[in-house]
């Protein structure tokens, strides 16, 4: 019977599959785990220049950054910005990567669709700077296209990127350009992976378009789409400071200022990388939070989880 | 000859719909380009003349790809570390993360559920800045193009994802491997990895563009600026504001105009993705070829 | 099969590899001792060299400075890639070499952010890098200079060694800037004429001429910038002596002996009425606060769109040439584009608007961990001293030093003497030569570096209002280098200096207050806030923490007066 089998047995069982994952152990072990020791630096007055002894000679002060943090005048503002523009960013760039592959998928000319596709892609291959310098000179009020339409229909330029209500639309609408091609590969590669009997199937039974999306592709896409999904729900807190950093000004922190640009401000101007540390962790229990929930909900609706 | 009844069904309806918003999206991405291109031919003088709104300019001035071109020993040097990096580093990712999430996928390992929270502690709680630099410097890699490819062997996400491709392959096919006298090794080689080539496709190419636009790790770990990846050159350019510093570089001189500082921005964005668009059809050929050939049939 | 073996083999290598790398981890992640230090600082830029290493000067082997060159003078290359030549650099380098036996390494902070030297610093990388000395001196990471006061003074100046130096005399660094005037209002010479005006005095003068700018639109398009300025700071250190007796200096408040901060002081609130009017009227561009400095600046200066400026001064000096060339000055009638009326623009209360901007705190630190230090001095007095009878090259003026080989590379591969129109020896570059980032840019701050128009000359004159402004910056010095007031900034500066310890800046509200105030000022400034609850606002940042920050600064003065 198989349970009284003993751990050797399945050892020697599978011994090809442990080897396979010991490299990627011990991968982990070293870069992982060896220098998680300085995470004990959210707990201590360190500073970088203290170099690698500092790290364990420096003062015990207790949860002090943490305090810090949360009796910042900004703490809920900075929770606020922080979750409201990923959760934004997440509720426009999730579907129309779907939508877009949708509609990509059902295209018949092979080379219309290889140019979109290739175009659409294009913007992903373009690191943060350059992405916000093309986003400064667009929203430009002297040489930017927008003004330049604004003004010619006889509108009055808008300075965007001193006014704190266009600052969120800017973000997602630029990570959207850059993203909506290269995140629909993934169900492109998906739907391609579908049997063309069911679509012919329906098609003989007269489903048109819409109704073959509804109940062939999507369905056959759940899976993907579920653990993309728990995937982006799980960073929805670690909303990048690059791209932050490049756009904002002081005029449009109340939408701009996000936790990692605050913790950049904070910590790395001041040299202050305990504070970072302790913010970091905090993200990280959030981050942890929200993963093994999602994880959790997915599973309930019986889709198939990380876990 | 008969003529058809007049009739445009759904179907064609439906292309035509999805023809015409397909086209918007490719222009709406165009543009932002097509100004940059146009952008980088843009001479001081026209400014002054025309104002900053330039959409064509109605000369071409190529000073700002001279500036470049000035520079070409440097950007070529940058290049080459950068497809170093593209290449030897995504060649070694994958292997590593095929073999671990290979190894995962395994439903009744001993172990599994262990090595799993082994592998999601890392995703909470990390060393930070100095503790990484202490371990890339002991390891002898500091200064070493070594630098940017060891530290990121493995994305987590990425070695999930892909095991869970890899978990979606019926059990039945790597069992009937198994009855023909297969290992697990020769199931992974003849029967998993022929049918995850979508993934394979779509995870490597996850790993190059991380590769093609990273800079944070050889900002950090490489002082040699031979060895620098032409990210890194691009933050210097865009950032650094080209040109004159206070205390200046005299090397200006040499230039018979100076070009505005918009036009030199955007001939580096256009020098950085060219070799993209050049290479691009040619991955793209491959790549397509992948998910094509690589679907699972159930 | 063969598949299979492929796979096992490049498991196995894997496995090796990574074992190898684990046990050096542990074996070199202890604290290294002194020599394996040296070993690694040698080593840092790798295939350089692989005869030095081991404790130097014991062996009496070549000792090796490091210096990790982040004054941002060093960012601009030719082709703004900020990399010399290889050869460039070696030739440098060798040079160096040769004439003081020491090494002189350069790590370039390409496209860096402040992260790259918390990591140098930390891992002992470098023996030295440019920073505010007072961030490290409490902690004992940089080494006082002390021995050497003599001659940094000589070659520093000592209003420099002053600013350098904490309260009980001990000397920290060499620093990058002087005490000067770096915010003069630079008034376009043509359009002044075209508006018929004077060179403004005052700030009415001023505002008459930017409000008949704003109204004629010389530039066309409607782009003319009237005044130029890319944060409220700028306006503050351009006119904010004109409102509040001390400027931009801290002050004493005698009702409670604390030391305040200037926009806690009379006037402030008039300043900020002016400032609010400008941005209501378009004086300044809607934008300003979002421009990039100095690309931005140098830009919109270098197109002609700028009538007058409120920000430092390089920002018009560095592109003089492209901006005469793109509106066509008339070089009969002016030298340059822009004026300036050397006794500065007088404000309301009858003092100029500008504060003396002191030297500051920033220069170039040596690690306390430089095993070299003597090298590196002897690299400095080598480099700064006339050159000598056998380096002479034709041409060469007589007070020419080793520094235009720091900064610009070797002569006669870059650069070379020559004749400029006048008939005095300069130095001109080479047309059409190598690359050179100025990677070995490490004295700059020095009185060589300070006083170019004075030492020297270039031939083709692009450097000339350059360097007159950096040189004199309309302050005068004498021969020491010592600032003399002038009357282009507010006469009495009471210098209340003080050396904050960043330390307790960063467990105290500092941060805090700076967002809020930054954020709050935009408002003020935009009139989305209205003016006179701006007392109300100093009340908001008490509670913020500003009170906090008072106490600590008021404590530290105390201490140190």
């Amino acid at each position: 019977m198989n349970h009284k089998r003993s751990l050797w047995y399945y050892i020697k069982r599978d011994r090809f599959m442990y080897l396979l994952l010991l490299p990627g152990v011990l991968w982990y072990f070293i870069f992982h785990y060896v220098p998680m020791y300085g995470v004990i630096i959210a707990f201590k007055d360190y500073k970088p220049f203290f170099g690698i002894e500092g790290i364990f000679t420096s003062k015990w002060v207790g949860l002090q950054w943490f305090r810090k943090f949360f009796k910042s005048v900004y703490c809920a503002r900075l929770l606020k910005n922080t979750f409201l523009l990923s959760f934004y960013s997440l509720a426009v760039n999730f579907p129309s990567a779907i939508l877009l592959a949708l509609f990509l998928n059902e295209l018949k000319g092979k080379l219309f669709k290889k140019t979109v596709q290739t175009i659409s892609y294009l913007p992903h291959f373009l690191s943060a700077v350059i992405v916000c310098g093309i986003v400064r000179e667009m929203v430009s009020t002297d040489s930017g296209l927008f003004n330049a339409l604004i003004k010619l229909f006889g509108g009055k330029p808008i300075p965007f990127l001193s006014r704190p209500e266009w600052f969120r639309t800017i973000y997602i609408s630029s990570g959207l350009w850059q993203g909506i091609g290269w995140s629909s590969i993934i169900y492109l590669a998906a739907m391609s992976g579908l049997d063309q009997e069911l679509y012919d199937a329906a098609r003989i039974d007269g489903a048109g378009v819409l109704k073959r999306m509804r109940h062939i592709t999507i369905p056959g896409i759940r899976q993907v789409i579920s653990i993309q999904l728990i995937l982006a729900v799980g960073g929805i807190l670690s909303v990048g400071a690059e791209k932050i950093l490049l756009l904002y000004n002081p005029q449009i922190y109340s939408t701009a200022d996000v936790i990692s640009t605050y913790v950049y401000r904070e910590g790395l101007g001041n040299q202050n990388y305990s504070f970072g540390t302790a913010v970091g962790l905090f993200g990280s229990l959030v981050h942890m939070v929200l993963i093994l929930g999602t994880n959790f909900i997915a599973k309930k609706m019986g889709e198939e989880g990380i876990w | 000859m008969k003529r058809k009844p007049f009739y445009i069904s759904g179907e064609k309806i439906f292309q035509v719909v999805d023809v015409v918003l397909m086209s918007m999206l490719a222009l709406i991405i165009i543009i932002p380009f097509f100004t940059v291109v146009m952008t980088s031919f843009v001479s001081e003088a026209e400014i002054a003349r025309r104002g900053s709104f330039i959409m064509i300019p109605e000369s071409f001035d190529f000073s700002a790809y001279w500036v470049l071109w000035n520079g070409r020993k440097a950007i070529i040097h940058a290049y080459s570390n950068t497809l170093f990096r593209v290449f030897v580093g995504t060649a070694l990712q994958m292997a590593m993360t095929i073999c671990f999430a290979y190894g995962l996928s395994r439903k009744g390992l001993k172990g599994r559920g262990i090595i799993t929270t082994y592998v999601f502690i890392t995703m909470l709680f990390g060393g930070g800045l100095i503790p990484n630099f202490m371990l890339v410097k002991s390891l002898g890699l500091l200064d070493s193009r070594w630098s940017m490819i060891f530290p990121g062997l493995i994305s987590t996400w990425n070695m999930l994802v892909m095991r869970n491709f890899f978990m979606a392959i019926p059990d039945s096919l790597k069992e009937a491997a198994i009855i023909d006298g297969a290992n697990d090794v020769q199931v992974l080689t003849r029967v998993v990895l022929p049918l995850s080539k979508a993934s394979i496709a779509t995870i490597g190419l996850f790993y190059a563009v991380g590769h093609w636009n990273a800079w944070f790790d050889a900002m950090i770990y490489i002082n040699d600026k031979n060895k620098l990846p032409m990210q890194n050159l691009l933050r210097n350019i865009i950032t650094a504001t080209m040109g004159l510093d206070d205390m200046g570089s005299g090397l200006m001189n040499n230039l018979a105009s100076k070009p505005p500082t918009q036009a030199m921005r955007s001939a580096v964005i256009i020098v950085t993705v060219l070799p993209i668009l050049f290479v691009y059809p040619f991955i793209q050929k491959y790549f397509v070829k992948g998910v094509m050939v690589g679907s699972v049939k159930g | 099969m063969k598949r299979k073996i492929l796979a096992i083999f490049v498991a196995m290598g894997m496995v090796t590899g990574l074992l190898a790398g684990c046990s050096g981890g542990t074996a070199g992640s202890e604290p290294a001792t002194q020599g394996e230090t040296s070993t690694q600082k040698t080593d840092a830029p790798a295939d350089k060299q692989t005869e030095t290493s081991g404790s130097a000067a014991d062996n009496g082997e070549i000792p090796t400075i490091t210096i990790y060159n982040n004054s941002g003078a060093m960012v601009a290359g030719a082709d703004g890639t900020g990399i010399s030549s290889e050869e460039d650099y070696k030739m440098v380098q060798d040079y160096i070499l040769e004439h003081t036996g020491v090494r002189v390494e350069i790590i370039s902070p390409i496209g860096a952010d402040e992260s790259k030297l918390a990591t140098l610093i930390s891992s002992n990388q470098i023996d030295g890098w440019w920073g505010d000395w007072s961030s490290y001196a409490d902690d004992g990471i940089i080494m006082p200079l002390n021995d050497w006061k003599d001659m940094i003074e000589k070659y520093y100046g000592d209003d420099m060694v002053k600013n350098m130096s904490d309260a009980d005399g001990n000397l920290w660094g060499l620093g990058r800037n002087v005490s000067a005037t770096y915010y003069p209002v630079f008034v376009r010479n043509d359009w002044l004429e075209q508006m018929g005006m004077d060179m403004p005095e005052t700030i009415e003068d001023l505002n008459a001429y930017l409000y008949m700018v704003k109204e004629q639109d010389p530039f066309g398009n409607g782009e003319t910038i009237p005044l130029l300025a890319h944060s409220v700071d700028d306006l503050e250190n351009t006119f904010l002596g004109g409102y509040v007796a001390g400027g931009t200096d801290y002050w004493l408040d005698e009702t409670d002996g604390k030391l305040k901060l200037y926009w806690m002081a009379d006037g402030y609130k008039d300043f900020l009425a002016q400032a609010h009017q400008w941005y209501e009227d378009g004086i300044l561009h809607p934008e300003f606060l979002t421009f990039e400095d100095p690309g931005d600046m140098r830009e919109y200066v270098a197109q002609g769109r700028v009538a007058a400026t409120a920000c430092w001064y390089s920002r018009i000096t560095g592109v003089e040439e492209t901006t005469a060339k793109n509106v066509n000055l008339d070089t009969s009638k002016w030298t340059y584009t822009f004026g300036w009326n050397s006794k500065g623009i007088t404000g309301p209360n009858g003092q100029p608007g500008q504060t003396l901007s002191l030297g500051g705190r920033s220069g170039l630190l040596i690690s306390s961990r430089c095993e070299h230090p003597e090298a590196f001095f002897k690299v400095l007095d080598w480099a700064l001293s006339p050159v000598g009878e056998e380096d002479a090259v034709p041409n060469m003026p007589e007070y020419a030093t080793y520094y235009n080989l720091f900064r610009d590379g070797m002569v006669g591969k870059v650069w070379e003497y020559a004749e400029g129109e006048d008939g005095e020896i300069g130095t001109a570059f080479i047309p059409g030569q190598s690359q050179h980032a100025t990677d070995f840019a490490i004295f700059d701050g020095s009185l060589v570096s300070l006083r170019p128009a004075s030492k020297i000359k270039y031939a083709n004159g692009v450097w000339d209002m350059h360097d007159f402004f950096w040189g004199w910056s309309g302050t005068e010095y004498d021969t020491g280098g010592t600032a003399r007031s002038t009357p282009c900034v507010i006469p009495e500066i009471k210098q209340t200096t003080i050396i904050l310890n960043t330390a307790l800046s960063a467990t105290s509200a500092v941060g805090d207050v700076k967002t809020y105030r930054t954020e709050e000022m935009a408002k003020f400034l935009k009139g989305e806030r209205a003016l006179d609850t701006y007392d109300q606002f100093i009340e908001e940042c008490y509670e913020i923490g500003l009170d906090e920050m008072i106490n600590s600064y008021t404590e530290q003065y105390n201490a140190q007066h």
